[in-house]
């Protein structure tokens, strides 16, 4: 190897180790046998599992949150499917301008739409859960959007024909024919919306309330007032739903592919 | 220009052998060119010489200087690549005027040379063009300028028709070759099409599994292959497979597997490997009334193909080809009837 | 029939549509309407007023907190370019099973999100933290002292949370191009380093411009790295929105910070859109 390879190769591994090390940092900490969140622990233990099993607190957050998560991407994709499939089907004027329409979210920061929503759920008196479900969905759509759009405009318009001059109705060709072919395009939907969803904190920190607590806004809570490693194991089975989700979608549709989804 | 030498050129990737001994010498203004099929470690052989590539061994040498050390951009060899890697944000002029600039050569002297590769490519009208509105053809004589443009005494060419169509790539290969003798500059060109390596080479080397199979002109290739690999890639051969030569004083005899008498043929060359072939062009192979030849064959199948007929005959289950002019006067055998096979001893070459 | 088909699609975009208007546009008109009231003695005002934007643009405090946000925005997509290129090119040099375990391995920070990613560093950077320990051990410092709620612990993790950004928006820039580019340019006697500045660069630029406005645009919102890493006394416009609402309660002012945010983020959006045009329409003269 030139040394100029061996430069490129050492500075790469050396970014690599920045951009991983607080995750390993927490993982490692969540297996700590101490009771301090001093790196590098100096022995081993399931204990902080076990102690976040026995947190109410953390539990319900971890299960405010996938159920939020699990509903919001539901939503989202059944919304943003058909929207979709409208505008990538359809011929009529002002259908790109729909289309930026529902991809603004993701210009305005996060932070601002939560504030926004604040104070309109506030002025109608909406319960917290249905807020951020609505937040949730507003957050999430343009990643299906985007993701749908071009899985359906990849997909093969003249194979949806072909089904309807052997026989089907319209409605047959889209369920026998076009959603099969899609089906790629709504597992990575669902993945990123679930995702997206899952790891908001600004939501949940204007629109939760005691009993909507999310994971990340519990964290947030648990790491500005305590300090053992309980925050670190819910930090690692957060990390292992991710990486979970993230293994399957690499074995069923090649995650990586979609990653252009994510920016 | 420049003659070129390689001795022993090795490359081994992890699971494979991209080069394995590759050995050659091309004199002064010679065109060369690497055929085989793909896989065959052609590309991996003009890389190292290009200095992409580390070879694991071997020596590359330009006019007797040992280049194998120099990184790529100081062993000044001009390259065109298959998909020309054209510079698409510079313009036709800037893209041949770029190995000038690099090399600092007064503006004037720059305007100079790229004028006359425009010309000599016939790209004048093309010259502030973006290259990515270029065609295909029009693309790869960029490629070419601007690999000739620094004067490179060497020039290197991976495939460079391979993306064009049959058409352009005769016309192509016609400039291709009026170029590299009108600027005189020795060639290695790469390429699995042997019509190509036959009508462009001075002489050819076929590579199979990162070994030089044989290395000679066109005609000595074509004519006289000396082992199965060349003579199948290269084609239209038929194969005997031999058990035995003998020789006596100048007469030498091949036993054929599917025939009982030894049939005559040419005398191995020299240094060769165990004979286990004999191949003969279908055009020399003669057909008369049964048992008046080396062997008896029934005949097949008969293609006519204006001015030749084209037998297929069967000798114990052994398919050859046979392809005898028609004259008109002595009828021709027909579909399943027996004929004789024959050919003289000097048409039939033992291969390994 | 085909009128009645289109209408009919059309009528398929309306639950999103009324989506989107009832909860998205009219809560940020509301946003924006609120950020122009008034607010005295606890309570929102009806009238009209500039007061909380001219607060903003006169009072050193605010200011210092905008300047800080947009300087620590600045440096964090210089680092981010710094950083993501060479890892984005890794990406795109690779080749079998690495190319999408790299993927992965940038990918996966990115979903673990920002909360657990910052905790991390408050491990790594507190008093009884890793760089600490490693300073202690190596007789480097007498006594531990807590590396948070600074200046460079905030750059330090947002570019560590936002680097996927930058090099997940490169990556298909960077993979359009030829790599035979680079040989041919090294062919034709540059050396690597004539060959990055004027070949793989300029063609890189477009993705580079796109992932730093990416990453410039979310630096300057973002919520969670000030909050966590900076602290209640180190604000960045994010935090102190947040602070104005929810902690002092003084809603319209926290509306107006949110209103700034949203218009600095427009701003590089649309500067970048216009820039991406201009290059587009050099392509278009130049054949
Ligand atoms: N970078 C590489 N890594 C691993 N194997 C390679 C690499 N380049 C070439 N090979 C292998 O080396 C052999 C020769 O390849 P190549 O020189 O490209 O053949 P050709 O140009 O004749 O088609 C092939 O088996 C190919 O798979
Ligand atoms: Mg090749």
């Amino acid at each position: 190897m030139r040394p100029s390879s061996i430069l490129f190769l050492v500075a790469n591994v050396a970014i690599y180790l920045f951009l991983l090390l607080p995750v390993i940092i927490v993982i490692a900490i969540s297996f700590s046998g101490t009771d301090s969140v001093a790196f590098p622990p100096t022995s081993f233990s399931f204990r902080w599992f076990v102690r976040f099993l026995g947190e109410d607190q953390l539990v319900s957050a971890l299960m405010v949150s996938c159920g939020l998560a699990v509903a919001s991407s539901i939503i989202s994709l059944i919304l943003g499917g058909i929207a979709a499939f409208a505008i990538a089907r359809g011929t009529f004027w002002g259908r790109s301008a729909a289309l930026n329409f529902l991809m603004t979210p993701l210009m305005v920061p996060a932070l601002v739409i939560a504030m926004a929503l604040l104070e309109f759920f506030a002025f109608l008196g909406t319960p917290s859960i249905l807020g951020l479900l609505i937040g949730h969905v507003i957050i999430t759509l343009p990643y299906v959007m985007r993701t749908m759009v071009a899985g359906l405009t990849g997909a093969d318009m003249l194979a949806e024909q072909a089904a309807i001059s052997l026989g089907c109705t319209p409605l047959q060709a889209i369920r026998l024919v076009t959603i099969p072919m899609l089906t790629n395009s709504m597992v990575a939907s669902v993945l990123f919306s679930f995702i997206i969803s899952f790891e908001n904190l600004p939501l949940s920190l204007f629109l939760s309330d005691p009993d909507t607590v999310t994971l990340p806004m519990q964290i947030y809570n648990y790491i500005q007032w305590v300090f053992d490693p309980t925050v670190a194991a819910a930090a690692t089975i957060n990390f292992l739903v991710v990486v979970v989700l993230v293994f399957v979608a690499e074995r069923t549709i090649g995650l990586s592919r979609f990653m252009g989804v994510m920016k | 220009m420049s003659k070129v030498t390689v001795r022993d050129l090795c490359k081994r990737f992890p699971g494979t052998v991209g080069a394995d001994g590759v050995s050659f010498d091309i004199p002064s203004g010679q065109f060369l060119t690497l055929l085989g099929p793909s896989g065959s470690g052609k590309t991996t052989t003009l890389m190292m010489i290009a200095g992409f590539l580390q070879p694991d061994s071997g020596v590359i040498e330009v006019d007797d200087s040992n280049i194998a050390a120099l990184t790529p951009n100081k062993r000044n060899l001009g390259v065109v690549f298959q998909s020309y890697a054209l510079f698409p944000h510079k313009t036709v002029w800037e893209n041949i005027a770029f190995p000038l600039k690099i090399r600092k050569l007064a503006p004037s002297e720059i305007d100079k040379r790229v004028s006359r590769l425009l010309e000599l490519v016939r790209l004048e009208a093309f010259k502030d063009r973006s290259v990515t509105t270029l065609s295909g053809g029009q693309k790869q004589r960029v490629a070419l300028a601007r690999a000739l443009v620094f004067e490179p005494p060497v020039l290197l060419m991976d495939e460079p028709l391979g993306a064009l169509d049959r058409k352009l790539r005769e016309q192509m290969q016609a400039e291709i070759k009026n170029l590299q003798r009108s600027l005189n500059v020795t060639a290695i060109y790469v390429t699995h099409d042997q019509d190509e390596a036959l009508s462009m080479s001075d002489s050819i080397a076929i590579m199979n599994e990162g070994k030089i199979s044989q290395m000679g002109s066109p005609e000595a290739l074509f004519e006289r292959p000396n082992n199965r690999f060349v003579a199948e890639f290269l084609g239209g051969i038929n194969l005997f497979p031999i058990t035995a030569i003998h020789s006596e004083g100048a007469s030498h005899t091949g036993k054929l597997a599917i025939a009982d008498a030894p049939v005559p043929c040419c005398p191995p060359i020299a240094g060769m490997s165990e004979p286990k072939w004999l191949g003969v062009r279908p055009e020399r192979v003669r057909i008369g009334s049964p048992a008046g030849g080396h062997f008896d064959a029934t005949v097949m199948k008969r293609t006519y193909l204006g001015g030749t007929m084209l037998y297929e005959l069967n000798v114990a289950d052994f398919l050859l080809a046979a392809r005898v002019p028609t004259d008109g006067a002595s009828p021709l055998p027909e579909v399943g009837s027996r004929v004789s096979v024959s050919w003289p001893a000097q048409s039939a070459w033992p291969l390994a | 029939m085909p009128d009645r088909r289109q209408l009919r699609l059309k009528i398929l975009l309306l639950p999103s549509l009324a989506l989107m208007v009832l909860f998205f546009v009219v809560p940020l008109s509301t946003l924006m309407g609120t950020s122009f009231a008034d607010f005295q003695a606890g309570e929102i005002g009806k009238a009209f007023s500039l007061a909380n934007y001219l607060a903003l643009a006169q009072d050193p405090f605010y200011r210092q907190i905008i300047i800080r946000t947009v300087l620590i925005a600045t440096v964090t997509t210089a680092l981010c370019v710094v950083l993501g290129y060479p890892i984005a090119a890794g990406i795109v040099r690779a080749y079998g099973l690495w190319r999408p375990v790299l993927l992965i391995l940038v990918l996966m920070p990115l979903l673990i999100g920002g909360v657990i990613r910052c905790y991390g560093w408050m491990l790594i950077l507190d008093e009884h933290g890793l760089v600490n320990n490693l300073l202690l051990a190596l007789g480097i410092i007498d006594s531990p002292a807590s590396l948070l709620f600074g200046f460079w612990s905030v750059v330090i993790t947002m570019v560590e949370v936002l680097l996927p950004f930058f090099v997940l928006s490169m990556l298909g820039t960077l993979s359009n191009i030829d790599p035979l580019l680079e040989r041919a340019s090294l062919s034709l006697g540059a050396s690597k380093f004539q060959t990055f500045f004027q070949i793989i660069f300029p063609l890189a630029l477009p993705g580079v411009i796109a992932g730093a406005s990416i990453v410039f645009s979310l630096a300057l919102t973002i919520f969670v790295v000030p909050r966590i890493i900076g602290g209640p006394s180190y604000l960045m416009l994010s935090t102190l929105a947040y602070q104005q609402t929810s902690e002092v309660g003084n809603v319209p002012f926290g509306a107006a910070v949110a209103v700034l945010m949203l218009v600095l983020t427009l701003i590089v959006l649309l500067a970048v859109n216009r820039f991406e045009r201009g290059s587009d329409l050099n392509k278009a003269k130049a054949s």
